[in-house]
């Protein structure tokens, strides 16, 4: 073994973690500072990562004036990574804090000798969790929440949990700047021997690639189901339910608290809250037959409606605090839920091949006689052709196209799945439950998940069209309520557009690392796939390829929060504050844009 | 403080074939009333009867409609509380039942609520910086096959601010260990039960997070981060304890972590089978040789040409044990392989392991003061691997097979009934393996001889000094010195409400004891019993039951 790293400087010290035997390359100093001030951070982790396929990594520790040198570095191109407590993890040409970064390409003739890489620091919140009387509440369950937008829609997605000490209190801590949500719950009897939490680091932010990866996609259905009737019976106990501070179990009503880097948010107490708790009671039934289910292997559960939170590694249906399986009795056929809170749930069912769910509505008594139908799923068959190119087979670009189908609206635990064509051009999805869907090329969401939707693989590739017989599934969505008599026709276009063009400030200066967005018309809002967003360079100036022909709006903001674009009421602030544009097959376009100034972007949920 | 519990029986009036209860709920130490808490009453032999009230503003509560029993009476608190058990000695000890009949009416029960105790302080870099998400843990010794063992009773992580607390304690003797966590782990786990029953949780050992360090000379230094105990020590026998009284709340207890940063080293070598080819694929393990509460399990993989590289591995001694699975030699499905090393101040290297297939052992077993023709339904005998870190295991013998131990590989064992009841002899050749262990290189030519003995029991009562029956007391059965490293050789029991006991063991001469308290465990520790030992009373167990046996209670 060969070990060639040399620490340059006594206090320095430089660690390799993957060898190699290379041992004259470059050398690379810098220094790390907290942003906003000149602070240099000391004991960062830097790192060195190739960018190629070999995962060679070189790092370094900053000494206490915040410098750190790599040396011996073989030419390519790198990442440049930096980690430390209490900031949030850096990269080289971050643009924005979390942003993507820039590659370095390290060669003989340049060595780098003055990076400056800035951090964000952390912040942190704390408080009290009192129960009805006043007590503290030990072992409460607390989240730090935020809204994460998706295809359009907005999901509350648990970034950090923790549990109270015994004097009630708790801590959250190590969170990007950013605007959060506190929600408490009381002790979960369940969990108290072995309590897990997820304590994120700084540099974790959720991202909605996680969610891509999530396979279970289509396995609860829609079938049309009977309103359920109700009656009331006495009530029997009372559970815990979530309370967003300061003090609502609704979660319109919770008080967003706007983290700035490095604050302290202290005094977040929240009071608890029980409801009376109910039952449901009903039948699972096959939607052909009218059989009513007894089988062992027929499960019932329920979940929120929306989901109540997205709690990272969990499986979809448990996406909130209390996922909960019935008890079916084979001799009745009857399934129950106890200790229900009142709210808002999908009762799904599943046995075999067969599934079905139901939306119900727990209120202020038992639901009684509560009707979930059940059915086998479809094949949903389809074709793909590319404009242009003639209809022979083994198309390389056939080859690597995708066709996704995802849930509309949006259910970011149930994810996307998605086909791939055969060499003459025909897709199939198995196994696709009742309900409504929008259909696309995949990747929906761009690769780092985080911002663009649009982006498609091969890049230039866009969809052109999707019929359903006479139906325009790629604008009005696909309605499945039977088996579909005819194929899906997706047309892909090749032949898209392009956009390029500067952004200035109120005073015509141009506007560095600015969030530029490419939205489509009103008519076109529900095609999430049409979203783009840029950030600009120092210039001012950015460039967006392949854009699918249509009709267009550009905005640009400084500051808003990550996606919150798709919300459609922050949209509806700004509609007439962005610049039509109209993009034709392979036209490009150059546009002079003025930033948005947004002294205070907050608006009512 | 001896009695908690002050117990008002008023027998007022039959009323029926269901009796009635009632009392107070109050903190112990101020006697103020608590409200909110659940006291329940458990039928001790019909689980699913349980009846509960929840006490009111002024600390009352009553329970009515009991059926005639022998019943466990608590009282728990949603706040920082202990659980009471009626008739316990100590918050930290078990209650006793109490007898209700029909008509009887139970009034001014009095349950004194213990609060809990906490311990919180910062944990430190060397330069005194916090450190955020380290995990801190409470432990405490218990006996275990005589010896004091640290064992973890909740564990915890700092805040940002280096901050932990230690929180719901029971009152008793504390060590505080903290460790450094990998960084790049993005969810944590906490331990922390509630205080109401004693509870401790099986931990495995560490996954030591390895760093790099490149010095001047372009060698590579690797480091672990290994627990730290509190003032700030690595070793265990270091470490100061905090002793801990009911509801206290120990502030300030910082300590610095930087010693835990410890130069580690790797062990590098070849696993070879017995003609000398190289076996790829073995799992290899290195671990301590006297394994204590800290224990690193540090694992590696041969690769095709047989050689083994683990990195990770601190001065000390160790065996490197490795295992191969999937028919690697002839005539074997498993091989495995051992040698002893100690690592000093550089790494190892060339270390050869040789697996040899594992072999079986014969046995023979005589049933002992069992029915002739006695035919076992079930359970076994263990050779349990020593060292044993985490729970114990190793080939074991089914009583309802065949009478032989299969999958034997080199190394050192001791044998233990798995269920088969009282194990009275071990021998292989001239050696009673039951006291010596079983030491092993190859397959032994001798059969394992084993005498299993039918269980006999002896019944009595606890008294005190002035012949009143003892409730609660705790009656130890301790075999002759020669068998006192053994565990399995002892057996204990608690006295019921009218001090009466009730103890099964196999055949062979024993002492009884009785103590009013003591830790448990702490009989098997030779240091504790020898100043107890001419308080104890010789018996001699036979296939009968033996009756009225009267112990004088230790004080």
């Amino acid at each position: 073994m060969k070990a060639l790293l040399v620490a340059p400087l006594a206090l320095l010290m430089v660690i390799e973690t993957v060898l190699s035997s290379q041992t004259n390359g470059i050398s690379m100093q810098g220094i790390v500072l907290r942003a906003g001030s000149h602070e240099p951070v000391s004991k960062a982790y830097v790192e060195l990562c190739s960018a190629g396929g070999n995962s060679r990594v070189f790092a370094a520790t900053t000494s206490e004036d915040g410098r750190f040198v790599i040396r011996n570095a073989p030419p390519g191109r790198y990442e440049l990574i930096v980690h430390r407590i209490g900031y949030v993890t850096a990269k080289y040409g971050q643009r924005r804090t979390a942003g993507p970064g820039e590659l370095i390409t390290l060669d003989d003739a340049t060595p780098f000798e003055d990076l400056t890489i800035e951090m964000t620091p952390t912040a942190a919140i704390s408080g009290r969790i009192y129960d009805g009387f006043g007590e503290p509440v030990i072992g409460a369950k607390v989240r730090a929440i935020k809204s994460v937008y998706q295809q359009g829609t907005g999901t509350l997605t648990e970034i950090q949990s923790t549990v109270t000490d015994d004097l009630g209190e708790y801590r959250l801590f190590w969170l990007p700047p950013g605007r959060y949500f506190v929600s408490a719950t009381g002790p979960d009897p369940a969990t108290d021997m072995n309590t897990v939490f997820n304590e994120s680091r700084s540099d974790f932010s959720y991202r909605s690639s996680n969610l891509l990866s999530t396979n279970l996609s289509l396995n609860y259905p829609d079938p049309v189901a009977p309103i359920p009737q109700t009656r009331v019976v006495p009530q029997q106990s009372e559970v815990y339910v979530p309370v967003y501070f300061p003090t609502t179990i609704d979660r319109r009503g919770a008080l967003p608290i706007d983290l700035q880097a490095g604050a302290e948010f202290n005094g977040v107490d929240i009071t608890l809250q029980r409801l009376h708790a109910h039952r449901i009671r009903g039948t699972i039934v096959d939607a052909v037959t009218g059989e009513v289910l007894r089988e062992q292997n027929t499960q019932i559960l329920r979940s929120h409606n929306p989901p109540m939170y997205i709690e990272p590694e969990t499986p979809p249906y448990s996406s909130d605090s209390y996922p909960s399986f019935g008890l079916l009795d084979q001799r009745t056929g009857i399934f129950e839920m106890r200790d229900v809170a009142p709210g808002n749930y999908y009762l799904i069912a599943q046995s075999g091949e067969r599934s079905g769910r139901v939306a119900v509505e727990v209120r202020d008594a038992d639901l009684e006689d509560v009707v979930v139908s059940i059915a086998k799923r479809f094949s949903l068959r389809g074709h793909v052709t590319i404009e242009g190119r003639s209809s022979a087979t083994d198309d390389p670009v056939l080859a690597k196209l995708k066709i996704s189908l995802r849930r509309d609206p949006f259910i970011p635990a149930f994810g996307f799945v998605s086909a791939s064509p055969t060499s003459d051009g025909s897709f199939t999805f198995e196994s696709v439950a009742p309900g409504d869907y929008r259909v696309g090329l995949e990747p929906i969401l761009s690769q780092d998940g985080n911002t663009a939707a649009g982006q498609t693989i091969p890049r230039g590739l866009y969809t052109k069209s999707i019929h359903e017989g006479n139906n325009d599934v790629l604008n009005s969505g696909l309605h499945l309520t039977r088996q579909p008599a005819e194929s899906l026709e997706v047309v892909v276009g090749m032949n898209s557009g392009s956009l390029s063009g500067s952004v200035v400030d109120e005073n015509q200066r141009p506007a560095a690392n600015v969030l530029v967005l490419l939205a489509p018309d009103i008519a076109h809002r529900n095609r999430t796939d049409l979203f783009q967003e840029v950030i600009t360079d120092t210039s001012g100036r950015f460039q967006i390829e392949f854009v699918p022909p249509g009709d267009y709006k550009l905005f640009s903001w400084k500051t808003i929060e990550d996606d919150i674009w798709q919300d459609p009421g922050f949209m509806q602030t700004y509609e007439n504050r962005g610049k039509p544009i109209r993009v034709r097959e392979g036209s490009h376009e150059d546009v002079s844009l003025v930033l948005i100034t947004t002294p205070d972007v907050t608006h009512e949920r | 403080m001896n009695v908690l519990w002050t117990v008002l029986f008023a027998l007022l009036a039959q009323t029926g074939t269901t009796a009635s209860i009632e009392g107070i709920v109050v903190k112990l130490g101020t006697g103020e009333p608590l409200a909110r808490a659940t006291v329940t009453l458990r039928n001790d032999n019909n689980v699913r009867l349980v009846l509960s009230a929840t006490t009111g503003a002024d600390g009352r509560f009553a329970i009515s409609n009991i059926q005639t029993g022998e019943y466990r009476l608590q009282a728990s608190h949603p706040g920082p509380y202990m659980l009471a058990d009626y008739g316990q000695s100590k918050p930290t000890r078990r209650g006793s039942l109490i007898r209700i009949t029909a008509g009887q009416k139970v009034t001014a029960l009095r349950l004194e609520l213990a609060p809990t105790s906490s311990i919180s302080g910062r944990i430190l870099d060397s330069d005194g910086e916090p450190l955020g998400r380290v995990e801190v843990q409470a432990l405490q010794h218990v006996y275990d096959e005589g010896r004091k063992v640290l064992v973890t009773m909740q564990s915890i992580r700092t805040n940002d601010l280096g901050e932990y607390r230690l929180r719901l304690l029971p009152p008793g003797r504390y060590y505080i260990r903290a460790t450094m966590q990998n960084p790049d782990e993005q969810s944590s786990q906490i331990f922390v039960k509630p205080p109401q029953e004693r509870f401790t949780f099986y931990q495995p050992a560490f996954v030591p997070y390895i760093s790099h360090r490149a010095l001047e000379n372009g060698e590579v230094e690797d480091f672990v981060d290994v627990p730290v105990y509190f003032p700030g020590t690595i070793d265990s026998e270091m470490a100061e304890p905090l002793e801990i009284h009911i509801g206290e709340n120990r502030i300030g207890m910082d300590f610095t972590i930087g010693s835990g940063h410890r130069r580690a080293h790797r062990v590098r070598g070849k696993i070879i089978g017995s003609t000398g080819q190289p076996v790829q694929n073995a799992a290899v393990e290195v671990v301590p040789r006297n394994p204590d509460s800290s224990v690193f399990r540090l694992k590696g993989r041969s690769a095709e040409d047989g050689s083994f590289d683990v990195a990770g591995v601190v001065s000390g001694s160790y065996f490197v044990l490795a295992e191969v699975v999937g028919e690697p030699l002839r005539n074997s499905a498993v091989a495995s392989g051992r040698v002893s090393i100690e690592v000093a101040d550089q790494d190892l290297a060339n270390i050869p392991v040789v697996v040899v297939p594992n072999f079986t052992i014969a046995a023979r077993v005589v049933f002992e003061a069992y029915p002739e023709n006695y035919i076992p339904t079930g359970g076994g005998v263990r050779l349990a691997r020593e060292p044993v870190i985490g729970l114990p295991s190793g080939p074991t013998m089914n009583l309802g097979g065949t009478p032989e131990f299969a999958g034997v590989g080199p190394g050192d064992y001791r044998i233990e009934s798995a269920g088969a009841g009282f194990l009275k002899s071990a021998r292989l050749g001239t050696s009673d393996i039951l006291i010596d262990g079983l030491h092993l290189d190859r397959q032994p030519d001798d059969p394992i001889e084993i005498v299993l003995a039918r269980a006999a029991s002896v019944e009595g009562r606890v008294v005190d000094s002035k012949q009143q029956p003892v409730p609660n007391a705790v009656v130890v059965l301790v075999p002759p010195p020669n068998s006192r490293r053994r565990a399995d050789r002892y057996a204990f029991t608690a006295t019921d409400a009218s001090g009466r006991f009730r103890i099964q063991k196999g055949p062979g001469d024993y002492k009884l004891f009785a103590w009013e308290d003591i830790e448990p465990g702490a009989w098997q520790d030779p240091a504790v019993i020898r100043i107890y030992e001419n308080r104890g009373q010789p018996i001699s167990l036979n296939s009968n039951t033996q009756q009225g046996i009267e112990l004088r209670v230790i004080q």
